[in-house]
């Protein structure tokens, strides 16, 4: 291959891994596979790096969620590292601000961890880092040493010197300069890559893709897999594409994630009936209401719910769902549909009773009733069918 | 059901026994051991317990003598007779049925007569040997309420018809009743609701506690993360601070290194100043330099000509080695058919397509960052709508919590205004007891005064005086013989007669006396005639003489001349001490009444305070607001308030993080903003959709011809040789091209940079600033001494020293920051705010859920009291309006379960549960229970000695109570120790009394 076009180097950026991060929010179940998505989503990372021939991996740091995760999570990494072949390009794993380099660390060189590495991954541990990692291609690293720091890790890297016509990619990992309390996390200040001649700075910290600077490109890949539900545009890794040519690199967003994280409030029964067509067993399905409905549709909205959920025989359609009912309302004028003909007289006292607080001026005693009813009904359903 | 007779053999301490019973009261009394228990029990067995039965143990006498035999005959209908035989302790058992009590005809032996006499009696119990057939002696409800045990009087409230294996007795009830059966759809949902309910509350409706406590966990895991959360708070916060301590020493630190760089500044200027006067030295040497650096320039402008004339000479003869390197690969190729060459050129147009392919990602890249832009925009303006909504939701609940907030002081004002009024009535309430004590006592007092009664003698001493009397009496019957007397033959005589006064007697005359005549004839001749033996005469004086000691100073002292008129006195004092000591316990009653009242003056002045108080607090508040707040929640305000105020924070977070969000994107914006906004957006996101789709189309297409070009070519050694051979000749010829141009270039390279550098120097003006700095010495002014730049320096490092030690600090705390949890604690307390509200509404989840279950209960069980399933509500008007017959109005209703199990007493004080009366009045409410029951079932009642701690007033109205019953059919039978309590002296027609004294007991 030869001429100016031809791709010299090819690198691939990823960051924010945080494995072992716990999902509190959910319940034990969906939080298990929500953690467990996270070393997942490193073979898919991997392979990537393979099917794009690069010629190393950078880590962009966050690739465990504190400095001292259980063993579950570095043997994990470990495992994965450990089934690429001996030839796999060069990967550097660079400490970020969650799992920051420490004498007790995960990244310390008695940890088992570090010991336990093939030779092909190398650990940014000092702040001088740099490697040739082809000829022609120089990598400059700073690893956070602590959980927060107002110095620029950018500015630790020398800046080109004369007459080095090298591609130089730095490695770090902060808050840039237009996010809100950038100023203690690291701060990468604007121009910063420019001045030291940088080439490619990979970095990492925010959790979506984002192209903070054009040129020279100050790249953000986001988390391989998305951990919250108000995040811009995660799940990927970017591939770095060095032209011999020079000038600006061109970047690829490539897509690994296996997870979605999807919020939605549910205002019709359309909504909710097509929502629950589509294709979900790879989302995590955040549903809240803002409803009224009757009774009838009141058991549809549940049986909707059961068959995303799933239940104790059998999986649910959405990969997680995390439904909050709160909002779902009992349309009271028009409840008479929910219940079988022929109601016995002391029943239908009930209901006509229960019917009179929920439309009450105590909203508490109002929605207890209104979820009363619908107990009822599915009670008296449940008894009068065959 | 009527019984008619018992007969009992070897039964608990009975030997033998045999009892008849009549329609109507029957009243059975014997003192305590002689069998009453035994009866009632043999009663009990021979309807409920088999014969083979091991319960019957304790029964069996320790004397043995054989096995106890118990035989009862009861009626159902003036036809319908049955004797039921069962020997105990075997399996001889025998029902027999008659149409007139004389005759029998066999019905049922052994096992069988159980299930004969369950079916006969109706009362709720199974049949023997069945899966649900109890063990030993059955229980139920209507055997319990109709075979009343003395020890356990109280337990017909203990379990309800729902209680029973089997519904027979509730269907006999329900039809005596006449009530409607209960629905069995209406009983199934009950039945789920209350499971639920159970799940978590208590049967008084209390939250559970506890390990069965299903909110427990949820509420252990909203504790948990609450616990989490401050503590991650906590850390976050120290972080925060100790960024805004390093903020702070930055900006000192700023300012210091400007006071620095100015005396720098200064120091440096006195420095070149000073410097200038050497310049004329260095000034010389630059310009040598100067001139070193232009003979460079062409010594590289030499080498790179030299350079170029090689490659002039070479690269005409690189075709020709082309042409031999062509051919001897295509001959290559031609011969193996190998497509290597094929294959290098394609992978390098597959190399040029992906760079082509990744200049047109750039290009998307840019039209994607105008789609941001737009989306931005787009997400902007609806974050501005959402945070304009909540801005509006916030104005309505700082209005609502400010009412709120206000609720619980309003409530408490209202509450003791109330309580006021209520103490001030106390306090009335109090005076009128205490003045009614006050009357009470007086009466008592006047009714019988003790003084009086001292004279009196008491109960004992009357019965003595009553024995002297009556032995007085025998004494003097014993004398009372009849005597005769004959006189004649004197003129006259004066005559006594039994002790009467003397008349004149007239001869001849006769005297008839009955102890006694004494006759004085003339002549001073007294005859005095007495009947009786003179033992007789002597005990007779000495009963007079007995009896006028013992009597003759009492009567005087109570002023009675006989002994009736004692008797009088006394039966009237004892009436009126009585009387007295009614009204005395009616003082204490009062007493009670009052005492239970409290201190009402003093609770009157802490409500009074109270109220000045919180009348201040609630000045200035708008009353109408907090009314209307107080009415919507009740007594949950405060869960609301808790709530709203939550729900207020949540807002206010969600409004902060909708505006940063919108000040995040439109910051974005600004820096990404780049020519006009697009048409149509949406069009754009799909074009570049499908333009990226399309390039991952192509970039497969790729990967897939690149894995064929990578597979290994074939083999022809000898061509492949000679093409190799031809390849490393144009190698070769290459590589010195390469050579030369890498000269060339180097030192083209060079030569630039040479000539850059030497772009910068002009020989002439160094020559000219050579010349200048020798002048300049002359226009410096007057010499810079050592002296000022001492100073200067002096003043730097004073500057130096500030400015070293803001740092210094500025260090310490950014290494105390350093060891602070960053951004990831303010991540972590995100994490966990979200967790932690997720937390609550769980929990405010299953609150309601199981709030919803408890209203859905109620509301059922409220339904069901409304309608007539309902049996308690069939029951309960009579047995209240009889209880309140009984005790008065202070028990205004009885509350029945649908099952009549007791769920409460109705008191003016509100509902009661039946442990709060007393032990009295709780074998009172029993036994009416019963007797309306059995009034209902006209069957017979079996009450043994139900009313052991009734006073006279409740026995005397009870007495009337058994009679009414009687009267309507119902047979009762009393088993008693007391019989005085049950009959009435001279009644007509007298009830059935049977004197147990006589049985043979062991």
């Amino acid at each position: 291959v030869s001429g100016e076009d031809d791709v010299a180097f090819r690198l691939l950026h990823t960051a924010d891994w945080h494995l072992g991060k716990r999902f509190p929010s959910f319940d034990e179940s969906a939080e298990k596979d929500l953690r467990r998505a996270r070393l997942d989503v490193l073979s898919e990372v991997f392979a990537a790096a393979t099917r794009s021939t690069v010629d190393a991996v950078l880590c962009a740091g966050d690739l465990f969620d504190e400095p001292n995760p259980g063993p579950d999570w570095w043997r994990g990494l470990l495992d994965i590292l450990r089934r690429l072949p001996p030839e796999f390009p060069p990967i550097f794993l660079l400490p970020g601000n969650h799992d920051p380099l420490l004498a007790d660390s995960v990244w310390a060189a008695s940890h088992p961890f570090r010991a336990g590495l093939p030779t092909f991954v190398r650990v940014v541990d000092r702040e001088d880092f740099r490697e040739e990692i082809k000829p022609g291609l120089v990598l400059y690293a700073v690893p956070c040493l602590s959980k927060a720091g107002a110095a620029d890790p950018v500015e630790r890297i020398p800046a080109r010197a004369s007459g080095d016509n090298s591609v130089r990619v730095g490695l770090v990992h902060g808050t840039t300069f237009d996010l809100a309390n950038c100023e203690m996390n690291f701060p990468i200040r604007a121009g910063g890559a420019r001045a030291r001649g940088i080439d490619y700075l990979a970095i990492g910290d925010t959790h979506g893709y984002r192209v903070v600077q054009d040129d020279p490109p100050v790249v953000y890949p986001g988390a391989p897999e998305p951990s919250a539900f108000d995040e811009v545009d995660p799940g990927h890794v970017v591939l770095v594409c060095f032209t011999r040519a020079r000038g600006r690199p061109l970047l690829r967003k490539l897509p690994v994630a296996r997870w979605r994280w999807r919020e939605e409030t549910i205002r019709g029964l359309p909504a909710l009936r097509a929502l629950a067509a589509q294709d979900l067993h790879s989302t995590v399905l955040r549903l809240s209401f803002d409803i009224e409905v009757d009774l009838r549709e009141r058991d549809e909205i549940e049986r909707i719910l059961d068959d995303l959920a799933g239940n104790e025989a059998r999986h649910g359609r959405a990969g997680v769902l995390d439904a909050d009912r709160a909002g779902i309302r009992i349309r009271i004028t028009s409840i008479t549909g929910g219940f079988p003909p022929n109601l016995p007289p002391v029943l239908q006292a009930v209901v006509d009773s229960l019917q009179q607080v929920a439309t009450g001026v105590d909203p508490d005693a109002a929605r207890r009733a209104c979820i009363a009813l619908y107990k009822l009904s599915t009670l008296t359903q449940a008894q009068s069918s065959p | 059901m009527e019984l008619v007779s018992l007969e009992v053999e070897r039964f608990g301490c009975v030997a033998r026994a045999c009892v008849s019973f009549k329609p109507g009261l029957n009243v059975l009394h014997g003192a305590n051991e002689v069998g009453k228990s035994s009866i009632a029990r043999a009663i009990r067995f021979a309807l409920l317990l088999p014969s083979s039965s091991s319960a019957v143990e304790p029964w069996i006498p320790w004397s043995g003598g054989g096995d106890p035999t118990v035989t009862l005959v009861f009626r159902t209908g003036s036809t319908e007779y049955y004797r039921v035989k069962k020997v105990f302790g075997t399996n001889t058992a025998l029902l027999e049925r008659s149409s007139d009590g004389a005759g029998w005809a066999n019905l049922a032996r052994a096992r069988e007569v159980e299930s004969r006499l369950r079916a006969l009696l109706q009362w709720g119990i199974p049949e023997p040997g069945g899966a649900r057939a109890p063990k030993g002696l059955p229980e139920s409800f209507l055997a319990s309420a109709l075979l009343a045990e003395q020890d356990e009087v109280g337990s017909i409230f203990e379990q309800g018809l729902d209680g029973d294996a089997v519904n027979s007795g509730s269907a006999r009830v329900r039809a005596a009743l006449q009530a409607i059966a209960q629905d069995p759809l209406f009983k199934a949902v009950l039945d789920a609701a209350q499971a639920r309910v159970d799940e978590a509350f208590t049967p008084s409706g209390q939250r559970k506690r506890g390990a069965g406590d299903p909110f427990k966990k949820i509420a252990d895991d909203v504790a948990a993360r609450q616990r989490e959360r401050e503590e991650a708070e906590q850390a976050a916060n120290a972080g925060r601070l100790l960024t805004q301590r390093v903020a702070d020493f930055q900006r000192d630190a700023v300012a210091a290194e400007g006071d620095l760089q100015e005396k720098t500044a200064l120091r440096e200027a006195l420095e070149q100043t000073r410097a200038r006067q050497s310049e004329v030295g260095r000034a010389a040497e630059a310009r040598k330099q100067g001139q070193g650096l232009v003979d460079a320039v062409s010594e590289a402008e030499k080498n790179v000509k030299t350079a170029e004339d090689l490659l002039r000479d070479l690269q005409p003869r690189l075709p020709d080695l082309r042409k031999i390197e062509e051919d001897a690969r295509k001959t290559f190729e031609a011969t193996t058919a190998d497509a290597s060459a094929a294959r290098e050129k394609r992978k390098g147009e597959l190399a040029q397509e992906e760079t082509a392919m990744l200049r047109e990602r750039e290009a998307l890249r840019a039209r994607q960052a105008r789609v941001n832009v737009g989306l931005d925009l787009r997400e902007s303006d609806e974050l501005r709508g959402r945070g304009d909504a909540i801005e509006g939701t916030l104005k309505v609940l700082d209005s609502e919590i400010s009412a709120l907030e206000a609720v619980e002081p309003w409530t408490e004002l209202r509450a003791a205004r109330t309580s006021l009024d209520t103490a001030l009535r106390r306090e009335k309430k109090v005076g009128e007891l205490l003045s009614k004590a006050a009357d009470l006592r007086s009466r008592a007092s006047t009714e019988w005064p003790t003084a009086e009664t001292k004279v009196l003698p008491d109960s004992k001493r009357l019965a003595e005086l009553s024995g002297l009397r009556r032995k007085l009496e025998v004494a003097e019957a014993k004398l009372d013989v009849g005597l005769s007397v004959e006189v004649s033959g004197t003129p006259s005589a004066m005559v006594s007669v039994d002790g009467a006064a003397k008349e004149a007697k007239t001869s001849p005359f006769s005297v008839e006396a009955k102890t006694s005549a004494q006759l004085d004839l003339a002549g001073a001749i007294e005859i005095l005639v007495r009947g009786g033996r003179a033992a007789d005469r002597d005990e007779a004086e000495r009963q007079r003489k007995q009896w006028h000691e013992a009597t003759t100073s009492l009567f005087a002292t109570v002023g009675v001349a006989e002994f009736p008129a004692l008797e009088e006195a006394c039966r009237v004092d004892a009436e009126r001490r009585a009387r007295a000591e009614a009204l005395a316990r009616d003082a204490g009653v009062v007493d009670a009444e009052r005492i239970a009242l409290g201190d009402p003056t003093a609770e009157n002045k802490q409500l009074s305070a109270r109220i000045v108080e919180l009348e201040r607090r609630l000045e200035g508040t708008n009353m109408v607001l907090i009314e209307a707040a107080a009415n919507a929640h009740g007594t949950k305000s405060h869960a609301v308030l808790t709530k709203k105020t939550a729900e207020r924070e949540s807002n206010r977070a969600a409004l902060a993080k909708f505006r940063a969000q919108e000040a995040a994107i439109r910051e974005r914006m600004v820096a990404n903003a780049s020519g006009d906004a697009l048409a149509d957006l949406d069009a754009e996101v799909r074009a570049l959709e499908e333009a990226g789709q399309a390039l991952d189309r192509r970039e497969k297409k790729i990967i897939d011809e690149r894995k064929v070009l990578d597979a290994p070519p074939g083999k022809n050694d000898a061509l492949e040789e000679a093409a190799r051979k031809a390849k490393k000749a144009l190698d070769a010829a290459l590589e010195k091209i390469a050579s030369g141009t890498s000269d060339r270039d180097t030192w083209s390279a060079r030569l630039q940079e040479r000539r850059g550098a030497v772009a910068g120097i002009d020989i002439e003006a160094l020559k000219r600033a050579e010349a200048s700095a020798r002048a300049s010495t002359n226009i410096d002014g007057p010499p810079v001494d050592e002296a000022a730049i001492i100073s200067a320096r002096t003043a730097e490092e004073t500057a130096k020293g500030r400015h070293e030690a803001v740092v210094g600090e500025l260090r310490k705390a950014e290494g105390a920051l350093q060891a602070s949890g960053g951004a990831a604690a303010d991540e972590r307390v995100r994490d966990l705010e979200a967790a932690l509200q997720r937390a609550h509404e769980k929990q405010a989840a299953l609150e309601d859920e199981y709030a919803a279950w408890k209203v859905l209960a109620e509301t059922l069980k409220e339904a069901e009291r409304n309608q007539a399933t309902h049996l308690g509500n069939v029951l309960a008007p009579d047995l209240a309006a009889r209880l309140q017959a009984l005790a008065g109005q202070r028990y205004s209703g009885i509350a029945l379960s649908p099952h009549l199990g007791l769920e409460g007493i109705d008191t003016a004080g509100g509902r009661r549960e039946l442990e709060r009366l007393s032990i009295g009045t709780r074998e009172q409410l029993s036994t009416l229970f019963r007797l309306c029951l059995a009034e209902r079932l006209r069957s017979a009642l079996l009450l043994d000695d139900q009313l052991v701690q009734s006073d006279p007033d409740r026995l005397r109205w009870f007495r009337a109570a058994l009679r009414q019953t009687a009267s309507v059919g119902v047979q009762v039978i009393v088993l008693t120790c007391r019989p005085d309590d049950y009959l009435e002296p001279a009644e007509s027609p007298p009830p059935h009394v049977v004197d147990l004294n006589s049985l043979t007991t062991f």
